[in-house]
């Protein structure tokens, strides 16, 4: 499986292609912009864009669609009924997803928005703007900061922490990284006002 | 992109190396695998998805090599001269970085979190969102490099030089700084505050 990484400077914003080794089908998550280096490099991948998975549907993951779907016929995978026009497949949490022979499972974090999934495919996690290198995603407020924090301590730090991060803007990471340098991350769950706010009696 | 296959031997905690069963620490005649994966990385041809952890490389010219998604997590370099070097989205977190050079080096997308990196050189090197989070930096180099949204959060710098960089967006926020020189450089568009 090849991974490639984009940055946009649409909101300094991160696309990623994945595909397999020898070109054919491929998934592109989170297109906020379709550049002609990255046709490009579909090209010269020999990849045809099969598969769209959105982590979240803010305007800077998700803008390139329009191009996309003028070259591609992919099927787009999200986590509420609609982006824009297109019609979606819309994906629930713990769903796995056979994309031409890579499998995808998608996890539901809400917390920066409600619809915010993350992808992990083999051993690299799809955050987008769930959790950052040395940051967590952006919220409304201290319920949705609680929320996003309890999807990222029971559903993502659980796992292996070699597991690779590809967040949604900025440098790539592993969890291993976070769980150790994070201070947004290790600040917030050491904080008491949060470990109230997590209660599950205010957090439904 | 490389895989973590746990190695097949009981209790180890390395990651098996590509295309093997074991780390390279348990491979039969490792010494060999270990020279034959040096000879594979310095010829001229661009490589991707080698897993290299947990090694001790000293007095390697790597200079001029070309390393795509690849593993080299809790190694040790000792003297090695990557100048020119083409290392994009490779993994080096936790490992230790002694007179090493990465003068004229691509490391664009890569991750070396968690290093120890001492007496090191990356002056006129390409560092555009390269994770640095939580490195124990000391007598290192910086100048004339390109760190555009690279990730120095949480680390530790004594005698860094940063002179005349492009620091437009890069995260300096929790750092402990002792004599770190951002002459010249637009430091004023780094973030050093959350």
């Amino acid at each position: 499986m090849k991974v490639f990484s984009e940055f946009s400077f649409n909101e300094y914003s991160n696309t990623y292609l994945v595909g397999p080794e020898d070109g054919g089908d491929a998934i592109l998550i989170d297109p906020g912009h379709i550049s002609l280096d990255l046709i490009d490099r579909i090209e010269r991948n020999r990849f045809t864009i099969a598969h769209v998975l959105i982590t979240h549907r803010h305007e800077h993951h998700t803008k390139g669609l329009g191009t996309l779907l003028k070259i591609f016929s992919p099927t787009v995978y999200v986590g509420s009924p609609q982006v824009y026009d297109v019609p979606v497949k819309q994906v629930t949490d713990r769903s796995i997803m056979d994309l031409s022979g890579i499998t995808a499972e998608a996890i539901q974090i809400p917390g920066h928005t409600i619809d915010s999934f993350v992808y992990k495919i083999g051993n690299v996690l799809f955050t987008g703007d769930v959790l950052f290198a040395g940051r967590i995603g952006k919220t409304a407020g201290v319920v949705e900061t609680a929320l996003l924090l309890r999807g990222i301590t029971s559903r993502l730090l659980t796992l292996d922490e070699r597991f690779l991060i590809y967040p949604g803007h900025g440098t790539i990471s592993a969890l291993k990284i976070e769980k150790l340098f994070n201070r947004e991350l290790i600040d917030a769950m050491a904080s008491d006002d949060l470990a109230q706010l997590s209660h599950p009696s205010i957090v439904t | 992109m490389f895989k973590c296959v746990p190695c097949a031997v009981d209790g180890c905690k390395r990651y098996a190396l590509e295309d093997m069963y074991t780390c390279l620490h348990h491979a039969q005649d490792s010494e060999m695998v270990f020279q034959s994966l040096i000879a594979s990385i310095t010829d001229s041809h661009r490589h991707r998805d080698i897993v290299i952890t947990d090694a001790r490389f000293s007095n390697y010219d790597f200079s001029n090599i070309q390393l795509s998604t690849s593993d080299f997590a809790r190694c040790v370099f000792h003297n090695v001269d990557f100048t020119d070097a083409k290392v994009h989205a490779c993994f080096f977190d936790f490992c230790l970085f002694e007179n090493c050079s990465f003068h004229g080096s691509d490391a664009r997308h890569s991750v070396i979190a968690g290093s120890k990196l001492i007496n090191c050189s990356f002056t006129d090197s390409l560092l555009l969102h390269t994770n640095l989070m939580g490195i124990d930096a000391q007598f290192c180099d910086f100048s004339s490099s390109d760190l555009y949204y690279s990730n120095f959060s949480s680390s530790h710098l004594v005698e860094v030089k940063f002179i005349d960089c492009n620091l437009k967006n890069a995260d300096f926020r929790y750092t402990d700084r002792t004599s770190v020189t951002f002459k010249y450089s637009n430091y004023e568009e780094a973030v050093f505050t959350s």
